[in-house]
């Protein structure tokens, strides 16, 4: 019973990891801001390594270092005074500096620090499913419930504030999400492939469609795919799942890049 | 009812003086034209106007509600813009009648959904323009000149008391260029609407507008009215 609990909670959690990421993925990428994975989930593993080392809840510590980097984030961009990449790479290297001036401090053995970085879907908890299974619910409502202001956001942001859109309210809950949705993720495939997961299935969706409501769709069926095609590999190979996942997402963006219609279309343009 | 003051407006960026004590007061139905050369502060001041920029020193009103980040939002939803130089991603996942329909997307309000009548007002301020071939068409894959027909629909699919137009002809073809002319010159006598246009074109500033600001180095060197016009 124990064996089969496991392997329910692997393949939820799996499931549920790729469509969230996938989701909150194809508005970063669109918006050209998929760096942003990357800061985000070096902040979280950054608030767990300080979680254990205070005795606090590292997922909960992740939360709150990952909600501090999209606090400083929104209005860094608004004030305009530095550009995306740049305040980026700020927060993205304190966070990196952050984690390893903690990881020394854990006291005895690294394995739990660690084990944030990798990730082992393995080991998710009952607990752990009811949190990722939460944010995922809470970003398919905000996708569903704030779709058009998404599509505009994505178009162009001035525009979108131009014509009566809550645009600053909209980016900054999406930056949250975006944290919410990797600090639920970062136990299952770690803090350095969830990027993968973030960027990969959206960037594949966005190979293959116009339409923004069937890059959600796409992407979040690519990503669910990528979650449990890797754990099969790695099921089948006995490792660590979430190398296979990353893998499995980037083999999913290849295929679609080849048989994008868009490449097609944009040559047959320029050759017009 | 909406007038549009100024009233001794400053605005700077990255700390250099934009617009320096800007006065004037424009009454609704007005089309003024700003005319200058570049970098002489149209486009600020445009966006002085609807809220995207804030003034340093002086204040903006709109009717009742002097401009300020609170109010801005109130103001946004009655005033259409077309911005300049509008580049996209070629491969961004929005269609030509999303971005038409996302002119009343402030109108319509959070959580709600265009209907069936939006996508109809869609279809045929479109066919006004003649790019109701462009429907289901990817915006990034449009000409220039299909691009910015496609923001004036959407600006006139906010139906706005207030427009803001930012060189919008400046990739539309001659033959297209006078149709489109008319066609806001007659929808902007229908409704009554305040109208601003940057332009450097004189036979279309002389067209469609009843009043020019110069405008140099960020302040209004002279005014001029047109008369036979509206």
């Amino acid at each position: 019973m124990e064996i089969y609990n496991f392997m329910l909670y692997s393949w939820a959690g799996a499931l549920l990891t790729g469509i969230a990421c996938a989701l909150v993925g194809v508005i970063v990428v669109t918006m050209g801001i998929s760096f942003i994975g990357v800061c985000m989930s070096h902040a979280a593993f950054a608030g767990a390594l300080a979680g254990i080392i205070l005795g606090i809840n590292p997922v909960l510590c992740a939360f709150v270092f990952c909600f501090i980097v999209a606090g400083i984030l929104g209005p860094i961009s608004d004030k305009g005074n530095l550009k995306p990449d740049t305040s980026l790479g700020i927060i993205f290297s304190s966070s990196l500096g952050l984690s390893f001036l903690f990881l020394p401090l854990i006291p005895g053995s690294k394995s739990e620090g660690l084990r944030f970085l990798w990730g082992n879907i393995l080991t998710i908890s009952n607990a752990d499913l009811l949190i990722l299974c939460a944010v995922t619910i809470v970003t398919i409502g905000f996708v569903i419930a704030l779709f058009k202001e998404i599509q505009i956001l994505i178009f162009n942001r001035v525009l979108a504030i131009a014509s009566g859109i809550p645009a600053k309210s909209i980016y900054y809950l999406i930056l949250f999400l975006c944290g919410a949705t990797i600090t639920s993720s970062i136990k299952a495939v770690g803090g350095l492939l969830v990027f993968a997961l973030i960027v990969n299935p959206a960037a594949a969706a966005y190979q293959l469609t116009y339409d923004l409501k069937k890059m959600f769709l796409i992407s979040s069926i690519f990503g669910a795919a990528s979650g449990c095609l890797g754990l099969l590999v790695a099921f089948w190979l006995n490792i660590p799942a979430g190398a296979p996942i990353a893998l499995c997402s980037v083999i999913i963006f290849i295929i679609a890049t080849i048989f994008s219609p868009k490449k097609r279309m944009v040559y047959e343009m320029r050759k017009a | 009812m909406n007038n549009i003051n100024f009233d001794c407006v400053s605005v700077a960026r990255a700390s250099r003086i934009v617009l320096h004590n800007i006065s004037f007061t424009v009454q609704k139905g007005e089309c003024v034209a700003l005319y200058g050369p570049n970098g002489a502060g149209k486009t600020t001041l445009l966006n002085l106007i609807n809220g995207l920029l804030f003034a340093y020193k002086g204040k903006v009103s709109i009717g009742d509600i002097i401009l300020t980040p609170k109010t801005a939002l109130s103001v946004r939803l009655i005033t259409g813009y077309v911005p300049q130089n509008f580049e996209v991603d070629t491969k961004i996942p929005i269609l030509a009648k999303t971005v038409v329909l996302s002119g009343c997307y402030g109108k319509i309000g959070l959580f709600n959904y265009p209907t069936q009548q939006h996508l109809n007002k869609t279809k045929k301020i479109m066919g006004l323009l003649e790019i109701e071939h462009i429907f289901d068409r990817p915006f990034g894959q449009i000409s220039g000149g299909e691009k910015q027909k496609t923001l004036i629909a959407r600006a006139m699919m906010q139906e706005p008391e207030i427009l803001l137009l930012d060189e919008p002809f400046s990739s539309i073809s001659e033959s297209s260029k006078w149709k489109i002319l008319e066609i806001i010159k007659n929808w902007k006598k229908e409704k009554n609407i305040t109208l601003f246009l940057v332009s450097h074109e004189k036979q279309i500033i002389e067209k469609l507008c009843n009043k020019i600001f110069y405008l140099e180095e960020g302040t209004i060197v002279s005014q001029e009215s047109i008369d036979g016009n509206l």
